[in-house]
């Protein structure tokens, strides 16, 4: 049994136990130093995906678990954000009793999540997405005694369920025609499979990851998480569930059989998912309602690269920079959220350049980031993404990306403008040191990926699938 | 396609006798009943049958919530069982690292089984008689 294939995952799980064990018996005071367990767990977990950088393309367990380029480079997005998360959170939680768990739940969601991106197997997809969706219920709904963020996480809950439902039977259906759950039997099989059946079963699947994504059709918790759940827990949502299931949604769009037109339908989701995202974001008066419809659009762009996957042979690293891009992007927007304590209404930012300059300039670089403003990352993602697409044939999905991009201009310039130009209001309460370095880190991460990204891209150049 | 349909139901006919023979003793029996006995109504023949104690208060009560833990702890229990039947009868095959699997399993969820104590999810007594401790 190759156990080094799984090391970073087990160090997960087990760090998670050792945590879930620790804060059952420590007393208040001592459970955030079960953030220090989880910030060890994911360093150890950081260094043995990067030994295995390379060894990558290859599958492991019996063609079950995918040790390849796009995986592993997840696997660190992922892994990074679960930090910030993790670093952000002692002090937000500190009047929580019991909070020391909250970590393990952070360490099983990620672990659930890193499943979703290295699944070569469809029930290893369906454990991944349950794990990943279990975990992160309680993780939105732990201020327990707030309305909000019980109604999010009832939200969360009851479209996770519908939609997870949805992904099993999807993947019963595949089970059916095939006959086999791994990647590789089930492309060859595929190829004269009934029509009809396939359709259903690829129906189901892309709903249940649509989920995880905050795409079209099960986006419609993501606004409601993004205001009720804690901030910490938002920065983690928002970005590594949808970073897993892109990637396990372009490799299972991969093994379908030419003649079925997912493409199409892919390219619809995505077209219809960043303009929503984004004419609901226009009229929020709630910055963090605002992310969240925001994060939905930026899904719409990432499945733009899905759509071209099999098209292009740049669409895949045009997927995980774009991808990286939003992930370093919003994890400062919502680091800078929390540091200034989850303040929310969009008045509150009111004059907020004046009482805290370097906390409003890492929000407006985060921001301009989002929308893919020249020299910062988010505008390397984004054009990548647009060339890939125009190459490949998918000019009108570039044009409807382009509008949106111009259109989502006016609500991050807006929370720019009422920080900038409007007079301030009262004081300003922020959170600590730790939310404060790790703000820092997610902008100066932003911004060294932005001054290295030719190095990055030629890093992830021959990023592929291992087969 | 003939051939395999007659050589099942050489193999399989006995089941379908006792399916069909369960099936025709339940309805003989009731149906026996109903066309023999004697029939008589009243009040407290219409009552709910309680094993002779006549019902009281409405059915619809509040349960503890303690029952829905309960059935959550025991289902995420039953499933480690299903997973131990499925290693032991490859136990042989599977060797030293089904053994390191199966152990590692079962110690994550002995870890869970402590945790639920730690934080009162297996105290049954009422409010009063739970230890107070702030440690936790």
């Amino acid at each position: 049994m190759p156990v080094g294939d799984l090391l970073p995952e087990l160090i997960l799980l087990v760090g998670a136990v050792i945590i879930v064990l620790f804060a059952a018996f420590s007393s208040h005071d001592r459970q955030a130093w079960a953030a220090g367990l989880a910030l060890v767990a994911l360093a150890l977990a950081t260094g043995f995906s990067v030994m295995q950088w390379s060894r990558a393309p290859m599958l492991s367990f019996s063609g079950v678990w995918a040790l390849d380029g796009p995986a592993i480079a997840a696997k660190w997005l992922m892994l990074f954000s679960g930090a910030v998360t993790v670093s952000l959170s002692p002090q937000w939680m500190r009047s929580d009793r019991r909070h020391g768990e909250y970590y393990a739940l952070i360490l099983f969601a990620l672990l659930g999540m890193i499943m979703m991106a290295s699944a070569n197997d469809s029930m290893q997809l369906v454990v991944g997405v349950l794990l990943s969706s279990t975990a992160s219920y309680p993780l939105v709904a732990y201020h327990r005694g707030w309305a909000p963020a019980l109604e999010a996480g009832m939200k969360y809950f009851l479209i996770g369920a519908l939609t997870n439902a949805l992904l099993v039977i999807g993947v019963v259906v595949l089970f059916g025609l095939v006959g086999d759950t791994d990647y590789a039997r089930t492309a060859e099989a595929l190829v004269d499979a009934d029509p009809f059946a396939l359709t259903i079963a690829t129906a189901c699947i892309v709903l249940g990851l649509s989920f995880k994504l905050a795409a079209f059709p099960a986006h419609a918790w993501m606004p409601d998480v993004a205001q009720g759940a804690p901030a910490p827990v938002v920065a983690l949502l928002s970005v590594a569930p949808k970073i897993g299931a892109a990637v396990a949604l372009a490799r299972f769009v991969l093994l379908l059989p030419v003649d079925q037109a997912w493409p199409a339908i892919v390219a619809l989701i995505a077209a219809v998912t960043m303009t929503l995202g984004n004419l609901a974001a226009l009229r929020q008066s709630d910055v963090r309602r605002l992310l969240g419809w925001s994060s939905v659009s930026q899904s719409g762009y990432a499945l733009m690269a899905v759509v071209v996957i099999g098209a292009h042979p740049q669409a895949l690293r045009a997927l995980l920079a774009f991808l990286a891009a939003y992930a370093l992007a919003n994890l400062a927007a919502f680091a800078v959220i929390t540091h200034l304590r989850g303040r929310t209404a969009l008045d509150d930012y009111r004059g907020l350049a004046r009482a805290q300059p370097i906390v409003t300039a890492v929000l407006i670089v985060a921001l301009l980031s989002l929308v893919g403003i020249p020299p910062l990352v988010g505008f390397f993602g984004k054009f990548l993404l647009f060339e890939v697409t125009i190459a490949a044939g998918y000019g009108w999905l570039a044009v409807v990306a382009a509008i949106n991009t111009l259109v989502s201009l006016f609500y991050y310039l807006r929370v720019i403008a009422v920080t900038m130009f409007k007079a301030p209001e009262g004081e300003v309460h922020v959170l600590g040191i730790w939310s404060w370095l790790a703000m820092l880190a997610s902008v100066v991460v932003l911004l060294v990926a932005s001054l290295g990204v030719e190095w990055g891209l030629g890093l992830m150049a021959s990023l592929r699938f291992a087969l | 396609m003939n051939q395999n349909a007659t050589a099942l139901i050489a193999e399989y006919w006995a089941v379908g006798l006792f399916v069909a023979a369960v099936v025709t003793l339940c309805v003989f029996m009731i149906g026996a009943a109903s066309l023999l006995g004697g029939r008589s109504r009243g009040r407290s023949k219409s009552l709910p049958f309680e094993s002779g104690i006549i019902g009281a208060g409405s059915a619809r009560q509040r349960f503890s919530v303690k029952f829905y833990l309960v059935a959550m702890l025991f289902v995420i229990f039953d499933i480690e069982a299903v997973f131990l039947f499925a290693w032991s009868v490859a136990v042989r095959e599977v060797g030293w690292s089904g053994f390191w699997g199966a152990a590692i399993f079962i110690f994550i969820l002995l870890a869970g089984l402590v945790y639920d104590s730690r934080v009162g999810a297996l105290d049954w007594a009422p409010k009063r008689r739970v230890r107070v401790d702030d440690s936790i």
